[in-house]
């Protein structure tokens, strides 16, 4: 069922975007995973990577109105759609369910 | 921001030329903020570097803009068109795609073959610091070139030219043959068997697979296998250190040392296996400057000059030699990657290709492109005058000179892609069935091959492109109102007329060119060689068995065997020479034989005797000699049988008798003239080929008979044999590939031309319908029609020979100056050629304006 699993770069994405909301675009995103993740991504991955979310209806975005200090260039800026939250949830609560069902024996021996 | 913190405009322009304009605006901003963000960091050169790299990240297929999706709509029309264009003008299509591809095959086969023969001796490392060096006899000024020298070369060459970095030496089996196996049961005929000096490796790095090179060539009973030889008699196991024997060699055990890489096609000698160069016996070969049978290669130092080598070899050799007389004789080199092409010399180790050969076939590769391509241009510009209309009509819907050029090229490239596909796969096809052609084998899915098509293809896709744009220039000019007056009336002059001509010239050059080789090779085979080798086999190892005689009575005894006599060289395969003649000394070729050998061979005896069995009056300086021998040793024939000086020892003269005269015979190619020969006798010789002469009836019958006999003489040796005719036809094998190739070629490049020329005659005619039914309402008779379409064909192919014959000519005489024995071109074969092309040209076209005239004459007149 491709298209409704979010892979572990688009978990990361999403929960960038939300973390960024409002002001959630480009540039923004992908300094900001830089920053928390350590990861240096290429912005056209960023790009592509949002769009295909949006795509799948977990993203939803909006041209900004121009500001001055990109040439009076406007931003795109992201949210998090409700199909969104809930994918985001669903990983979260698999996660959890995975976790809690680890026996305390299963660390033991690491 | 200050100002200077934008970025370089250039990452704006790039960014606008691929992206999608939707999203332009957004990905701009970002890169701008990114850099100003950047900027802040690092110097400017590297964020410039880290900008580069982001904006590369952003070509994707969904930001590539799209936004001409006029321009692919469009060239998906043009597509549309040319194929319906294509499917409604089918013969003219397939004219156009057979002849071209069949041309594109041609090419593609011709020169991927020339490629490996270019390619000789390259696979060597360092192969342009290898060089062999051969040395020439020299006799009274007359210089005999030979491949081989004395073993004392390599090592004295090695010590005193400080730029040599390794002298080796090969000496082959010399027509010689080893029984080879593990045990008798399982033990093969060797023929491939060289033995080399312990720096053969140095020079030629041949991989090795197993074993440790340095140990390959210490003692003598190492045995070094080529890859596939070791499969041979080893299968998948390892063949290190097992054991083979030679049985004909006195049964020696030998160990293999290694195995190495098998020897690439393209190498000038060939062997499967390396015995190291250490002989029984006292005979210490490194000082040996007497023996003739050995060859020599060095390898020069890095960055050592090949010329500076060449002037000292002279001096050192006439100093180092050591043999009285040999002192004049001449030392040189030559690279190893030009002995395929370039060397012509005695004994050389395989069968060399030559220079003219080479320039043929690439003569004859051009030519067939260069046909098949005005084939192509012709087809597409003549089709031009019947394509006003549709191009008014385009015109008039608002069609630009940039559409037609589009529609044009688009037209011309799809032409020319299907016949480059089919013109590949042809190749291919070709390479399967005629690898035998090549004696190896060829495909066109080789990475290199893959390239040469590429080249090709883009070349002639080039051509395409070209071609589609003349026909849109022009046409571009015209209004649509003149569009009516572009129906200009045909010259001599017009650029198809041209292109028709020259390839007609090509065609009658090729014709000229195939004649000359089938008759100069036919010449070869007809000629009187002085002997004959028809229904001559000859019997090998015979020195293997002890009692030749009765093997020699035994067969007699068979009735359809008419003689049979021995010698120790069959002529046109091996022979000896030594230094014979007095007071002028030349190279005398010899052989030994039996008194049968001569008429077993058919030699014709024109004065003395053969010589008599176990007479022992006939062994020592007695001789049979050949006219040649007898001119140079000046005797007359008066003296047959009487003693007389043959040759000298130092001061002393050798005495001798000539006993008999055979007539001149030819024992190599042609391409070489008659030499000196000499036969002598001696009965108790170790001789190891018998020939046998054969009579005409019941050749299965007999060779069951010569094999029941063999094996009541020799019940454990195998029977080799082969007939002679074979090795002769094997002198001419490359004479005889290059005629075979040329006919199919010359059929295939005639075939084009007079396709061409026949769908030009098409449209010429078709373009003169409604002209020929209005001159036969008026009365012209069909004959008068058929002379006025013909004339100027006719006109054109005479032009044509009137260029290519004497083209032709010069051409083929250049190549039959090789020879010593050629024919020479004469008028039959020129009138032939032009009145071949004459004819062909006439019943082409006047078949179709015969047509033309007689067929639907009235529907014409009605139309319009």
């Amino acid at each position: 069922m491709k298209g409704t699993n979010l892979g572990e770069f688009e978990e990361l994405l999403m929960l960038v975007v939300a973390r960024l909301y409002p002001e959630a675009y480009g540039l923004a995103i992908r300094e900001e995973i830089k920053e928390n993740a350590g990861r240096s991504v290429a912005m056209g991955a960023v790009h592509a990577a949002l769009g295909r979310l949006e795509e799948k209806g977990f993203l939803q975005s909006d041209l900004a109105s121009a500001t001055h200090e990109r040439g009076g260039r406007r931003k795109r800026l992201f949210a998090i759609t409700a199909s969104g939250k809930n994918s985001l949830e669903m990983n979260r609560s698999l996660r959890n369910n995975l976790w809690d069902g680890i026996p305390e024996i299963a660390w033991k021996n690491i | 921001m200050s100002r200077n913190a934008t970025a370089p405009k250039i990452f704006s322009r790039l960014l606008h030329w691929f992206c999608n304009r939707n999203l332009v605006e957004e990905i701009e901003g970002d890169l701008d903020e990114y850099y100003m963000l950047y900027r802040k960091k690092y110097p400017v050169w590297l964020t410039n570097i880290y900008l580069f790299y982001h904006l590369v990240s952003f070509i994707r297929p969904y930001t590539i803009r799209r936004q001409n999706s006029k321009f692919w709509i469009m060239l998906n029309n043009y597509f549309k068109f040319a194929l319906r264009y294509l499917v409604k003008h089918k013969m003219n299509a397939t004219l156009t795609i057979a002849s071209l591809s069949i041309g594109i095959a041609c090419f593609l086969f011709i020169f991927i073959y020339l490629k490996g023969e270019i390619s000789y001796d390259k696979h060597f490392t360092d192969y342009e610091r290898i060089h062999r060096v051969p040395i020439d006899f020299v006799f009274d000024g007359d210089r005999i070139h030979d491949a081989t020298t004395p073993p004392a070369l390599a090592p004295m060459l090695k010590e005193n030219l400080p730029e040599v970095a390794a002298a080796t030496r090969i000496f082959p089996s010399w027509g010689g043959k080893y029984l080879i196996g593990q045990n008798e049961d399982r033990s093969f005929y060797e023929e491939g068997v060289y033995r080399v000096d312990e720096h053969f490796l140095k020079v030629f790095d041949f991989e090795v697979l197993e074993g440790r090179p340095e140990e390959f060539f210490t003692e003598p009973n190492n045995i070094v296998l080529t890859k596939s030889i070791a499969e041979k008699y080893f299968g998948s196991e390892s063949a290190l250190g097992k054991e083979l024997t030679l049985f004909n060699a006195d049964n020696l055990r030998v160990t293999v040392k290694g195995v190495i890489e098998d020897v690439p096609f393209n190498t000038h000698f060939t062997f499967d296996f390396l015995r190291p160069m250490i002989f029984s016996g006292d005979e210490d070969i490194d000082s040996n400057w007497g023996w003739f049978n050995y060859y020599t290669y060095v390898k020069l130092n890095k960055g050592a000059s090949i010329d500076e080598v060449n002037q000292k070899l002279q001096p050192l050799y006439t100093q180092f030699q050591t043999i009285e007389g040999n002192e004049n004789f001449m030392i040189y080199s030559q690279p190893v990657e030009d002995i395929h092409l370039k060397s012509a010399l005695k004994w050389e180790l395989g069968t060399n290709n030559n220079m003219s050969n080479i320039q043929i076939f690439t003569a004859i590769a051009v030519f067939i492109l260069l046909i098949s391509i005005i084939n192509y241009l012709n087809l597409t510009i003549g089709s031009l005058v019947k394509r006003t209309k549709e191009v008014g009509v385009r015109k008039s819907f608002g069609a630009n000179t940039g559409n037609l050029i589009m529609q044009f090229v688009v037209e011309s490239v799809t032409i020319i892609l299907i016949s480059l596909i089919i013109g590949s796969i042809l190749a291919q096809v070709g390479f399967r069935f005629l690898d035998d052609l090549f004696g190896r084998e060829i495909s066109l899915l080789e990475i290199d091959n893959l390239l040469t098509l590429l080249y090709l293809g883009l070349g002639i896709v080039t051509i395409g492109v070209l071609s589609g744009l003349y026909p849109a220039t022009r046409f571009s000019v015209l209004t649509s109102s003149n569009k009516g007056s572009a129906k200009k009336r045909a010259t001599i002059l017009d650029p198809k007329n041209i292109l028709l001509v020259a390839q007609f010239s090509i065609s009658v050059i090729m014709i000229i060119g195939t004649v000359t080789v089938f008759q100069q090779l036919n010449f070869f085979k007809n000629a009187d060689k002085g002997f004959s080798i028809d229904q001559v086999l000859i019997i090998e190892n015979t020195d293997e068995i002890t009692n030749r005689q009765a093997l020699v009575d035994r067969l007699n005894q068979i009735p359809s065997i008419q003689s049979a006599g021995y010698t120790n060289g069959v002529v046109g395969k091996l022979n000896w020479t030594y230094q014979a003649g007095y007071p002028d000394s030349f190279l005398m070729n010899y052989a030994v034989i039996s008194p049968e050998y001569l008429d077993a061979m058919g030699f014709d005896l024109i004065a003395g005797r053969n010589f008599t069995l176990n007479s022992e009056a006939d062994e020592g300086q007695t001789m049979i000699v050949n006219e040649a021998a007898m001119k140079a040793l000046k005797l007359s024939y008066e003296q047959v049988g009487q003693n007389v000086p043959v040759g000298q020892n130092g001061d002393s003269l050798i005495y001798g008798r000539v006993i008999g005269v055979i007539k001149d015979f030819h024992y190599s190619n042609f391409k070489s003239e008659i030499k000196p020969y000499a036969f002598f006798y001696r009965a108790d010789r170790n001789f190891n080929n018998l020939a046998v002469k054969l009579g005409t009836t019941n050749l299965s019958q007999t060779l069951a008979q010569i094999e029941g006999t063999w094996y009541s003489v020799a019940p454990n040796q195998p029977l080799q044999s082969y007939f002679l005719d074979q090795t002769f036809a094997e002198l001419h094998e490359t004479e005889t590939r290059l005629s075979e190739v040329m006919l199919n070629l010359t059929f295939l490049s005639i075939f084009i031309a007079f396709m061409g020329m026949f769908a030009i005659a098409n449209m010429v005619i078709k373009s003169r319908l409604k002209e020929i039914a209005i001159r036969k309402v008026l009365g012209a008779t069909l004959g008068q029609v058929v002379n006025l379409v013909t004339q100027n064909f006719v006109i054109m192919v005479v032009i044509a020979n009137v260029i290519g014959l004497p083209l032709g000519y010069l051409i083929m005489n250049n190549w039959l100056e090789d020879f010593s024995y050629r024919i020479e071109i004469e008028l039959p074969i020129l009138l032939a050629a032009f009145l071949f092309t004459l004819a062909i040209a006439y019943l082409l076209v006047g078949f179709r304006s015969v047509k033309a005239a007689t067929t639907d004459l009235m529907n014409r007149l009605r139309d319009e």
